[in-house]
């Protein structure tokens, strides 16, 4: 990379990564009345163009599809073709979905909401597997808390409580309530001993946070239309009212270091392939848990001859996600799915207990999702054609249900991003991915098959079909990689997501979870992006 | 707090969806060339388009933009069209739709594959080009979602108000209502 060339700029706060960690962080900081500066790869995103960029798709199964990938700042994409950004080393897949621009990669989640429960803290003290967490439970509520409010988080209700995951404040909005399909599928897997309940999601279920409450778009992936759902560029927006220097197109590369080993600055590329420096007093990486990884690796110096926080050799190490399962059939009665949104509820009673000391817990997603496209293409290549077509179009897709599994994936340091030799168009390192599942996790699949078979029954199913053993689809919760610890030797930050090796360096977002646990990721990223902004509210005094 | 009339009303998202949710979306590019422009397909194109989508009417300008993006990839295809328009009438006699397919093949590969093209266009909206790249050419028009009209709405549109999901869809009420009439 050349020098940078242009007039330095500065902040009290540099954050790298203009996603939901990173605008929920900023909010904080700003609102503490420390100036931040906020650099993001990507561009802004506009979401009327984002919803007629998927109407007009091609590939409207492929969620990734209607968000343009900026040359400077490519992401990962499978569908039709692998692009080749995200170098596949096995022996598993890892088929990342994550989006580079302002708002990031909550433009297209489910908006599920979850918070760990306690015990997802102590996997080592209460089952001999994985790690513990360096803080507890309690020491990160009142992040969760935090993080409910920037995000606008609806749960809770009679049915389903508090999930587990004891609450010191109310959620900010009341639950949504269940589709009639699920409602029907709740009464029925009763029978079996499986509690379907609605979820907490990041969606508004009354006005909330000047944006409308959800009206079913059912279109959450990839694109909510109307904004009901939370997406990180609406905490990106409110920081902008609150002073942020908001920075797009802006690819980091490079955190280079000075005295004691701090971060002094961050180096970016521009679109127009210009270099620039920027410095700052405190450093908060949130640029995802893959990007941040590269932005470290690349950095290499004299003090830090392996890139910055990485003494150890711990960065990248320890990448997880949900391995997902699934199995998908008919019901004997019309059930009507896809009215409403598209994650509303789940099974949770499966995701804890002394079996996990053996097998990985697991969680059972209920799809809501439309099912039309996906049996009509079936349905088609098989040759129906006219009525006979329409007809079963119709009767399937009254009927179809599609259940999901998660399991917790063990933080195995072998499971690794690191730089590749290829470059993308901007002269960056492309990432190379190892990945494999452990046996712990097939046993997982073991006991979750024979809870899908008892769905199946429990529902009348026919026409079933199950994903196979060790045949798992990534659920795009990319855990790990920068994992908070006591131990400097297995860990990257420690409990104030402090990096071990340059005291003003702090990470957020789900990369620093030192385990997965078995709920979507991305309100626990959140909680602990916030809680680094305390750290860096604390030090700043 | 905003409700949602309101919020539609001071972010323009109300004139955004209504723009985006006209009755008919034309792809980008279509709609760049002139989408009005594009001929009204050869009879014999129509009258297959109807008898693959039995019931449902479909839309005729879906079926003339079909016609004219699968004349760029197919071609001879309206050659092709007459020749599948006559076999139809044989299609019903097969047990299975692999059958059906089996029996297509065995007259001329390019039948069949103008039979699933022609399908996949109408019921999915999309349409491949000679090197495989595929592009939509309608979305809420498609065959598919007429066929599920009665309870379900494509993917982005909606036309309930907050929580409607709760409740079956009227046209399962009005079944239950005949079913014990």
């Amino acid at each position: 990379m050349p020098d940078s060339n242009s007039t330095p700029m500065s902040a009290d706060v540099v954050i790298i990564g203009a996603g939901a960690a990173g605008g929920a962080a900023a909010v904080k900081l700003l609102r503490k009345g420390l100036s931040v500066l906020m650099l993001e790869a990507g561009a802004p995103l506009d979401q009327g163009m984002l919803v007629s960029n998927y109407r007009n798709g091609a590939y409207k199964n492929n969620h990734m599809a209607p968000y343009p990938m900026m040359p400077w700042a490519p992401h990962p994409n499978f569908v039709p073709h692998d692009n080749g950004y995200l170098i596949q080393k096995g022996p598993a897949p890892y088929t990342a979905q994550y989006i580079r621009g302002v708002g990031g990669t909550t433009w297209h989640w489910a908006g599920q909401a979850w918070r760990l429960i306690p015990n997802d803290f102590r996997m080592q003290s209460l089952y001999g597997q994985s790690v513990d967490w360096p803080i507890s439970y309690d020491e990160l509520e009142p992040y969760y808390c935090e993080a409910e409010v920037e995000m606008g988080v609806s749960g809770g209700g009679a049915l389903a409580g508090d999930y587990g995951s004891p609450r010191s404040m109310p959620y900010p909005m009341d639950v949504l309530p269940l589709p009639y399909a699920f409602e029907r599928l709740r009464q029925r897997y009763q029978s079996v001993g499986l509690e379907l309940l609605p979820g907490p999601q990041a969606r508004n279920s009354t006005a909330y946070d000047d944006r409308p409450a959800c009206c079913g778009n059912n279109n959450c992936m990839p694109i909510c239309p109307i904004g009901a759902q939370y997406n990180g560029s609406m905490s990106v927006r409110r920081a902008q009212g609150l002073g942020l220097n908001l920075i797009s197109n802006a690819v980091v590369f490079k955190l280079e270091t000075g005295e004691g080993n701090r971060i002094v600055a961050a180096h970016f590329i521009d679109q127009n392939k210009e270099v620039h420096r920027v410095t700052g007093k405190h450093f908060l990486l949130t640029a995802n848990a893959m990007e941040s990884v590269k932005i470290l690796l690349m950095s290499k110096d004299e003090r830090n001859p392996n890139g910055v926080a990485n003494a150890t050799d711990q960065v990248g190490r320890r990448l997880m996600d949900h391995p997902a399962s699934a199995v998908e059939y008919l019901a004997d009665e019309p059930l009507y799915v896809g009215r409403g949104p598209m994650c509303p509820g789940s099974i949770n009673n499966t995701r804890d207990g002394a079996f996990r000391s053996e097998r990985s817990a697991l969680r059972i997603d209920v799809h809501n999702d439309n099912p039309t496209r996906y049996l009509t293409e079936k349905y088609v290549a098989q040759g129906y054609y006219g009525n006979e077509l329409n007809d079963k179009i119709k009767r399937d897709a009254e009927r179809f249900v599609l259940l999901k599994s998660m399991f917790e994936m063990l933080p195995d340091p072998e499971n690794r991003i690191v730089l590749s030799d290829q470059k993308d168009a901007w002269g960056i390192p492309k990432m190379e991915v190892h990945y494999r599942f452990p046996e712990y996790v097939h046993r997982g699949y073991d006991v979750c098959r024979e809870h899908f078979a008892d769905c199946v029954k429990a529902s009348g199913g026919t026409e079933v079909k199950f994903s196979e053993r060790g045949q798992y689809t990534n659920s795009q919760h990319i855990t790990g990689t920068l994992s908070m610890g006591s131990d400097p030797h297995t860990s990257v930050c420690n409990k104030l997501a402090q990096a071990h090796d340059h005291e003003n360096l702090y990470f957020g977002g789900t990369g620093v979870m030192p385990t997965a646990a078995l709920v979507n990721s991305t309100l626990t990223g959140v909680a602990l992006s916030l809680l680094a902004a305390d750290s860096i509210i604390k030090a700043s005094v | 707090m905003l409700s949602r009339r309101e919020f539609f009303v001071s972010s323009g998202a109300g004139m955004m969806l209504l723009t985006l949710g006209a009755p008919t979306l034309l792809p980008k590019a279509l709609a760049a060339g002139g989408a009005l422009e594009v001929p009204v397909a050869p009879a014999p194109f129509i009258a297959l388009a109807d008898q693959l989508c039995g019931q449902i009417g479909v839309d005729r300008e879906l079926i003339n933009l079909v016609h004219h993006k699968l004349q760029s990839t197919l071609p001879g295809l309206d050659t092709l069209v007459e020749q599948l328009l006559a076999t139809l009438p044989e299609l019903s006699a097969p047990n299975t739709p692999a059958e059906r397919l089996q029996l297509l093949a065995s007259k001329d590969p390019a039948l069949k594959n103008l039979f699933l093209r022609m399908n996949t266009a109408l019921y999915l909206g999309t349409v491949e080009d000679a090197e495989g790249a595929r592009e939509c050419v309608a979305f809420e028009s498609v065959a598919a979602y007429q066929a599920v009209s009665d309870f379900v709405e494509p993917p982005s549109y909606c036309t309930g108000s907050p929580n409607f999901w709760v409740n079956p869809p009227a046209y399962a009420l009005q079944k239950d209502a005949e079913r014990h009439a």
